[in-house]
């Protein structure tokens, strides 16, 4: 196992999310049971203020959990530097079964939590608290989600050992047989970068304007603006940025010598996606007449924020491209 | 400014107010603090100002560097051996070296002794030295000496003195060049001489060698060419300078890890105290509370004061710890913490670390320390906040 400051603070991190998560749940567990906004028993007044609590841990668990996924690239960027042929934090993902996995449960969750957030955001906006049963039911279902990030994580650093030859981004994102299937398939073609700008435009005008099917179009453009923004920005825009046509990764984005470029063009992406599906998110509890106009203000500012984000990421990842073209090579 | 905002920012502001007129109360738990970030924060800016410095250093190391081997134990390398590397292209340039630990009984040091064959060639060793020169070729009985040998041997202003055989017979030698203190970690025990008083001074045979040091013109080839060393030499160890700069950071980021562990102790002591300290809230607190329900506050509004409290003290604690690490590796050295990664010796080298510092180990040292101290402070924060009125006013 690697023991170094990094490898202790991921740990020291997630220790937190999991404390922070489960005892929000424990608070979740009795309200699930015994909530009843009729009542004016003690227990009820308890849970009442206890929910205050709760919340409270669960936004700390968003920003811990926000921060432990910064803190698991840049470690495994460290890491990259003690293992043999690894050149970046790809090689350090790889170097066991567990890398990508735990990466991955980390993207997942910092989504649901946020969706979390959002459900008891809109939650507390009516003082009777409709949804509060639902969304102690959806803490109680990320815990298990938390559990399994920190064992992968565990593992994967339980896995990470010096004497490991691992692969680097230059070898994984080029040949179609190594690592990442699907990402590192083949280089993406004039054809879907057209279709991906052409969708992007599409989710604007959806976001912007409301129209048949706008809603829907929304919804599903923002759950596959994520994936679809990571392949085009691996596939497409990495080599523009780097002036290399075969160099193709998206974690060299994060490095001093391409000023952290990755960092916007990340935060941007994830931005746009989870606002747009936010707006769904919030659309869905319409039928809850006291939160109409929490709902309709909600709405506009996961609109209003989807198209600011959408704006910089296309703005950010068609930068270097059109500088490539109209002033040329480095 | 829009409501929301302004709402914060008084809530921000009273919460301010309130920190500074109880600064008394929070005082101790604010150097407690400190002096936790201080001691990791040091470990921290210790590995990686030491790393850079050995990277720093290590752009003076040859390419390869190629040792005999027999029964898995270093045996000297025969000079005739070095006639078939010939046959390996983008070998640009090849020095065999003799180099071994000389034992100063008087002192109790070691010494590293170096015998190369030509290090005058090379402007980047010329550029270590302080004063002086390299040994001639051709010359015998000269030496360029490390700063602790030429305390050690109290030297002072003399050039000439001597060193003894394994036979117990003397060889002298002079004094022709000294290495700069600012590469210490590297010079500081090291006697440079010509590879011929080297043999001479461990008595090795004439054809003998301890390793040989090769450059390679393309650095990308660094690895195949090692690859063919080693099958050219049978029971070669190759040894390439990335190898050698991965173990020192290895032997850093796990020295830093272990410290880190060794410091977890003091963390969860001072988190289980910034808990109960929080916890512990007096009469005049619940009723402060009291009075701000009455004026209206809700249990959030109370809640998100005291996470501005938290915030306050963390930020200021983290701030001053930081500041104080890095004082002490600028101004000390990192005095406190050296021995645990250099290791000590009776010639423990001594020299000017160069500092660095980045953002991501900024970001490290906050989740080691803030984060645990804001986790603890959420539940007193809550049981602070949700005293009735009624109860206290």
């Amino acid at each position: 196992m690697l023991i170094t400051s990094w490898s202790m603070g991921l740990f020291i991190t997630s220790l937190l999310v999991l404390f922070v998560t489960l005892r929000a749940a424990f608070t979740g567990v009795r309200v699930v049971r015994f909530w009843d906004q009729s009542a004016d028993t003690p227990l009820q007044i308890r849970l009442e203020s206890e929910i205050w609590l709760s919340s409270t841990l669960m936004e700390y668990g968003l920003f811990f959990q926000i921060f432990s996924l910064f803190l698991l690239v840049i470690a495994a960027d460290s890491f990259a530097s003690l293992l043999p042929g690894a050149m970046c934090a790809t090689g350090s993902f790889l170097a066991n079964g567990y890398g990508m996995k735990v990466l991955g449960l980390k993207l997942v969750s910092v989504f649901f939590y946020g969706f979390w957030i959002v459900i008891h955001r809109l939650d507390i906006c009516s003082p009777d608290y409709p949804l509060v049963r639902l969304k102690n039911v959806y803490l109680l279902f990320l815990c298990p989600l938390l559990l399994a990030d920190i064992t992968f994580q565990t593992l994967f650093l339980q896995g990470v050992h010096p004497d490991i030859i691992t692969s680097c981004c230059g070898v994984v994102f080029q040949k179609p047989n190594v690592g990442l299937p699907g990402l590192s398939k083949e280089m993406a073609s004039l054809t879907s970068v057209i279709l991906f700008y052409c969708g992007c435009l599409f989710l604007f005008l959806a976001a912007w304007r409301d129209f048949r099917f706008s809603r829907v179009f929304t919804a599903i453009g923002s759950f596959l603006l994520f994936p679809a923004g990571l392949w085009i920005v691996t596939t497409f825009v990495s080599p523009y940025v780097y002036a290399m046509p075969h160099h193709r990764c998206p974690f060299c984005l994060l490095h001093t010598e391409y000023n952290f470029i990755g960092y916007p063009l990340f935060i941007s992406l994830y931005l746009a996606s989870f606002s747009g599906m936010a707006t769904l998110l919030a659309g869905i509890f319409s039928s809850y007449s006291e939160l109409g106009t929490a709902i309709a203000n909600f709405q506009r500012r996961f609109r209003m924020l989807l198209l600011s984000s959408l704006v910089v990421f296309t703005g950010l990842s068609l930068f270097y491209p059109l500088k490539y073209l109209i002033v040329g090579g480095e | 400014m829009r409501p929301p905002l302004q709402k914060q920012l008084n809530i921000l502001d009273y919460g301010l107010r309130s920190l500074w007129q109880k600064k008394g109360r929070h005082l101790c738990v604010f150097l407690i603090f400190s002096g936790v970030i201080f001691l990791l924060a040091s470990f921290q800016f210790m590995a990686a100002s030491l790393t850079r410095t050995a990277e720093l250093l290590l752009a003076t190391v040859p390419d390869i560097t190629v040792q005999q081997l027999s029964a898995g134990r270093q045996i000297p390398l025969a000079e005739e051996s070095v006639a078939h590397l010939d046959s390996v292209f983008g070998i640009s340039n090849m020095s065999p070296r003799v180099w071994g630990y000389y034992f100063d009984e008087r002192n109790g040091a070691n010494y590293t002794v170096i015998g190369s064959s030509t290090p005058a060639a090379d402007p980047l060793l010329e550029s270590l030295l302080v004063s002086g020169r390299y040994p001639v070729a051709g010359e015998r009985a000269e030496v360029v000496l490390g700063s602790a040998v030429i305390s050690n041997l109290d030297l002072q202003e003399r050039n000439s003195f001597s060193l003894f055989r394994p036979d117990l017979s003397r060889i002298s030698l002079q004094r022709v060049g000294v290495f700069r203190e600012s590469t210490n970690l590297l010079t500081a025990d090291l006697i440079v001489m010509s590879i011929d008083d080297a043999r001479d001074l461990f008595a090795m045979e004439k054809h003998e060698l301890t390793d040989l040091l090769i450059q390679v013109g393309n650095p990308t080839e660094i690895p195949t060419i090692a690859k063919k060393i080693a099958e050219t030499i049978p029971g070669s160890r190759v040894i390439t300078a990335e190898q050698i700069r991965k173990t020192y950071e290895a032997v850093f980021s796990f020295r830093s890890g272990f410290g880190a562990v060794c410091l977890l102790a003091s963390l969860a002591a001072f988190v289980i105290l910034a808990f109960d300290k929080a916890l512990g809230f007096s009469t005049e607190d619940k009723q402060e509370v009291g009075i701000l329900k009455i004026l209206g506050w809700q249990t959030r509004d109370i809640m998100r004061l005291r996470f501005y409290e938290s915030l306050a003290t963390a930020g200021c604690a983290f701030g001053l710890g930081v500041s104080l690490a890095w004082a002490h590796i600028l101004f000390f050295d990192g005095g406190l913490f050296r021995f645990v990664f250099l290791g000590w010796s009776v010639l423990r080298p001594s020299f000017d670390i160069v500092p660095f510092i980045q953002g991501r180990d900024i970001l490290l040292l906050f989740s080691f320390s803030a984060l645990p101290y804001l986790a603890a402070t959420i539940i007193p924060a809550w049981r602070a906040s949700i005293v009735r009125a009624d109860s206290v006013v």
